[in-house]
């Protein structure tokens, strides 16, 4: 049986940032993830590594933290992160006028330097609708701030490589089943179970770490462990194409923030925030926390109600416990739970609580944690060394130029993986980095075999989250069958395996179409389904392999 | 503008209707957006395929296009084939008007040239290896029916620079056929890689521009020799994906089968596929040959005076205007084609008549509801549509006929799922070739 140091359960942003800092650290370091890394909380989120200026109220250590951290943030991975100018439009009758919310930004601007922002601007009436002419008539005016952006599915996976080459054992789709304790009531290792191939190991660990996120109260409960969190779900919905020039706040009914938001080929609207008691494995957006977003949208963005919807997607925080308050004005603090104190189990940590934005800061106290119990005095170099691929600049035309390769998709590819895009350009077949699998986004072949055999991609979603494939308007009617031809190869699956895998996949963006489908969107949905189910067929395949399931 | 018969939608229906109405004497006009969803599809003719394919034992023991339509006359009482017949007893009656509707169809588009019949679906490999069932077929696509071939040694080609092709993938899932009782129909698959002959230094082609390229009968004959260069002597039929030809494809092709022993066929290949363009053009050549009008526009309105229909309002980015006939024919397709749209409900957008799932009114909620959990489960919103009655005329929500002089064609019709069915191409030809007849008698009247 194979011995760590740290045995960490859960791959979202927590996992993987605690693991590349334990690796850093020396530590021998597993991290298990039971879908994929960033399949959860983390690949719900926003997509924003922002200083959070709406805690300022009740919750300034976020702030501050926030802003530091993104700083850093920026410096170990500056390809990965873009600006995100945000307008906030000011109405008749708003909650504040436009003076209370420049004093407001004026405090938010002490923070800003720290993560190399911009200080606010105040917009007149005439200035906010030049800049953004999608802006109702009715404003009185604005002000500007200034965020970061990223993809947090990107974020995570350098986190999960990083880690991998400071030599941690890396194992995505693979569940904790069961902790294995001794009779000291202390955890000492787990039993793993890989749920593509149903495989089993045991593995040991001095420390077990849970970052299961939402999920952390049901890791925690296999050792008779409290984990108290109060989980929010979120919704945000996908629209097709840029709609507005920068970011724009609204105001919902209920006088809470939310933003509709350019972000790659499409625009976010987002979030809700709701306490959540419904199954974690499948959390779906519901035609009421549509509405509400729409119509706060609506007041400062009239033509959303006309644009297409493609999907939407739903997760749900890790937020720290506590009674009474409106889940709005929980606090995004963390906190590490030392189970041998509270509960009396021993060898288990548990992290809840926090925000993208400072997920660096909370694996660096994680991990002074981790070491403080395992004896070990290195410090923390997260902030200082960067993330794979952060290690120079590309001059884009230039290498657009040099490879015969559209800038566009050097730039994406720059923005996915920095320096290291020309590994994927590299890859083999020859000509594969200039054949499209996903039009709607502009994937390679390139790149899709590039995350299978690197970045431990196994089925479509993983791909997708890697590189956006199928996230376009076309859901994955164009590029379904092909990637997962691709991923037949790569992987040798048999055509039953690679039915599975199309068939998932297409499952998968169903359910996050289900609640908006209408319009255009609806249209394109019967096209997909003649596609994959008329023309090439799959049902054939479904049926042979019940067949091969069931009859044999 | 003004005709005898004026059909909306210029896809297979909406053709189908135009091109009979005109061979009746009845002086048309065809209005239409775009392309119809037919220039979308993979080119086949479906009339009535099997809904359960494998485990296969042998090909005979697939039911025949008759055993299928009778399976639908028995359980989709409104299903528009149930319709024609006229009950559950009318299984001759819609056989007889479905050769009639086909034959008419190989008759007026000869272009097309379509092999297959109206009792036994071919059996083609699509570019993913699995097999698609249909009626009729253009012979480059029929070339690979399965179940002509007898223990078949293929080999399918591996067109280098060419996106959207996986040839190892096919012939892992073609291999699967081999298993049939004996004499099953694949003996060996084999793959061979060869190169586009323009393409070969260039950046990867997608099908349409490969196929556009083998438009030039020199780059044909220099692939077609590369080909037969690398060929095992004893291979008898070569697949390739479906680019033998974007505008120039019945030259392409025999140029290609000349130059090769073995039997070329083409694959089918799912949407967007050049198959489909070539079926829109021939399309659009035998309404242009049958002296048919055809106007590219949208059509916003209708006004309607009781139950009589007297005329469309037109609008495109220039003008409005109004066409006047004495027959109407609503061929608009679903969804895709803006024959129906949703805006959270359904609705019929020119006539804002009723839609029907189940033989329940679906137009007064919302379309979510008609979505089925599973991606690939029966979709009721692909079965929304038009209620209509013997004459192919929509009815109103009293069930009586909404107008006397409209009729309808193709997906508009509802109760059927053309991808489970796998019979949207059969629907199409055979409605539109009934209610071509029915708009041009009433016009003659």
């Amino acid at each position: 049986m194979p011995h760590y140091d740290v045995l960490i359960i859960g791959g979202g942003i927590n996992g993987s940032g605690i693991a590349r800092d334990c690796a850093m650290r020396g530590l021998k370091t597993i991290l298990v993830e039971k879908k994929d890394f960033s399949a959860g909380a983390t690949g719900t989120c926003s997509g924003m590594i922002h200083g959070g200026p709406r805690y300022l109220e009740y919750d300034i250590e976020t702030t501050r933290t926030s802003c530091l951290d993104s700083g850093y943030i920026q410096k170990i991975a500056p390809f990965l992160l873009f600006r995100i100018p945000f307008i906030f439009p000011v109405l008749k009758g708003d909650k504040y006028n436009l003076e209370l919310i420049e004093t407001f930004f004026e405090a938010y601007d002490r923070f800003v330097p720290l993560k190399n922002g911009r200080p606010h601007t105040r917009l007149t009436r005439a200035d906010a609708l030049r800049i953004e002419p999608g802006l109702t008539p009715n404003i009185l005016g604005g002000a500007t701030i200034d965020e970061w952006g990223c993809s947090p599915f990107r974020l995570c996976i350098l986190n999960v490589l990083s880690a991998h080459r400071y030599g941690a054992e890396i194992r995505n789709h693979t569940e904790a089943e069961k902790l294995l304790m001794d009779e000291d009531r202390r955890v000492i290792g787990a039993k793993l179970r890989n749920t593509l191939t149903g495989e089993h190991e045991e593995v040991r660990a001095r420390i077990v770490f849970n970052a299961g996120g939402p999920w952390s109260p049901q890791v925690a409960r296999m050792a008779g462990a409290q984990v108290k969190i109060r989980p929010a779900k979120g919704i945000h919905l996908v629209f097709d194409r840029r709609l507005s020039n920068v970011a724009i706040t609204a105001e919902t009914i209920d006088g809470r923030s939310i933003f509709v938001l350019p972000y790659e080929n499409t625009s976010l609207v987002g979030t809700t925030d709701d306490d959540y008691y419904g199954d974690l494995d499948n959390v779906t957006a519901t035609r009421d926390e549509i509405q509400y977003l729409l119509e706060g949208i609506e007041r400062v963005f009239p033509s959303i109600r006309n644009e297409r919807i493609i999907r939407t997607f739903a997760g749900v925080r890790p937020t720290l416990y506590e009674w009474r308050k409106n889940e709005d004005e929980l606090s995004r603090e963390h906190k590490v739970f030392d189970h041998g104190e509270a509960d009396g189990i021993k060898g288990l940590l548990s992290i809840a609580g926090g925000k993208l934005a400072s997920y660096r800061m909370m694996s660096e106290h994680a991990t002074d944690v981790i070491c403080q119990k395992l004896g070990i005095k290195e410090k923390c170099r997260t902030h200082l060394e960067p993330l794979p691929g952060g290690d120079g600049e590309v001059h884009i035309q230039e290498a657009a130029r040099e490879h015969s390769i559209p800038a566009f998709v050097i730039q994406r590819l720059y923005q996915r993986f920095g320096t290291a895009y020309t590994k994927v350009l590299a890859e083999e077949p020859k000509h594969s980095a200039r054949a499209f699998v996903c039009q709607c986004e502009s994937v390679t072949e390139a790149e899709v075999r590039h995350v299978i055999r690197h970045e431990w991609a196994r089925t479509l979603d993983d791909i997708r989250r890697r590189t956006r494939l199928g996230a376009g308007p076309c859901q994955g009617c164009r590029c379904t069958l092909t990637a997962a031809a691709i991923l037949a190869e790569e992987l040798h699956l048999n055509p039953d395996g690679m039915t599975e895998a199309a068939l998932e996949f297409l499952q998968e963006r169903w359910k996050g179409k289900l609640p908006i489908l209408s319009g255009l969107q609806l249209a394109q949905e019967e096209i997909n389904r003649a596609t994959h189910f008329l023309s090439a067929n799959l049902h054939e395949m479904i049926a042979a392999k019940r067949h091969t399931v069931h009859g044999s | 503008m003004e005709a005898d018969v004026i059909v909306i939608g210029g896809g297979m229906a909406g053709a189908i209707a135009a091109l009979r109405a005109s061979s009746l004497g009845a002086n048309v006009i065809l209005i239409r957006k775009g392309h119809g969803s037919s220039a979308m599809s993979s080119g086949t003719i479906d009339i009535a395929g099997p809904t359960a394919f494998l485990p296969l034992d042998s090909w005979d023991s697939l039911p025949s296009i008759p055993d299928r339509l009778g399976e639908m006359l028995r359980t989709h009482a409104l299903h528009p084939y149930s319709i024609v017949a006229g009950g559950r007893t009318g299984l001759g009656q819609v056989c007889y008007r479905l050769r009639q509707a086909c034959d008419f169809l190989l008759d007026k588009v000869p272009g097309l040239q379509l092999d297959g019949s109206t009792a036994q679906n071919l059996a083609l490999p699509t570019i993913l290896g699995t097999v698609k069932f249909t009626a009729f077929a253009p012979s480059s696509l029929a070339g690979g029916n399965l179940r002509e071939m007898r223990d078949a040694h293929v080999l399918v080609v591996g067109v280098r620079g060419l996106m959207f092709f996986q040839p190892h993938v096919c012939k892992q899932s073609l291999e699967r056929y081999s298993s049939l009782h004996a004499p099953s129909s694949i003996g060996r698959v084999e793959v061979v890689e060869a190169d586009m002959p323009r393409l070969a230094s260039a950046a990867p082609a997608t099908p349409f521009e490969a196929a556009r390229s083998f438009d030039d009968p020199l780059t044909v004959e220099k692939f077609a020799q590369s080909l037969a260069n690398s060929l095992p002597s004893d291979a008898t039929h070569i697949a390739v994906p479906p680019i033998l030809g974007l505008n120039r494809h019945a030259e392409t092709y025999e140029i290609i089968s000349r130059e090769l022993r073995p039997k070329i066929f083409e694959l089918i290949s799912p949407t967007f596929s050049v198959p489909g363009h070539r079926l829109q053009v021939e399309l659009e050549a035998a309404l242009q040959r049958n002296s048919v009008r055809v106007v590219t526009t949208d059509v916003v309105d209708a006004k309607r005076d009781g139950r009589i229909v007297r005329n469309l309002v037109l609008e495109d980015m220039k003008s409005k205007r109004t066409a006047t006939a004495k027959s109407f024919i609503i061929a608009t397709g679903k969804f895709s084609t803006g024959g129906l749209v949703a805006n959270d409900f359904p609705k019929e957008p020119i006539f804002k008549l009723p839609l029907f799932v189940g033989g329940k009114r679906v137009d007064n909620g919302f379309v979510q509801d008609l979505l089925s959990w599973n991606v690939d489960g029966r979709q009721l919103f692909l079965s929304c549509g038009l209620h209509i009655d013997d004459s192919l005329r929509p009815l109103d929500t009293f069930g009586e006929p909404a107008y006397e002089n409209l009729f309808a064609a193709g997906a508009v019709i509802g109760e059927y799922d053309y991808v489970t069915d796998k019979c949207g191409m059969g629907v199409a030809a055979l409605t539109g070739y009934l209610v071509g007849e029915n708009a041009a008698t009433l016009a003659a009247r």
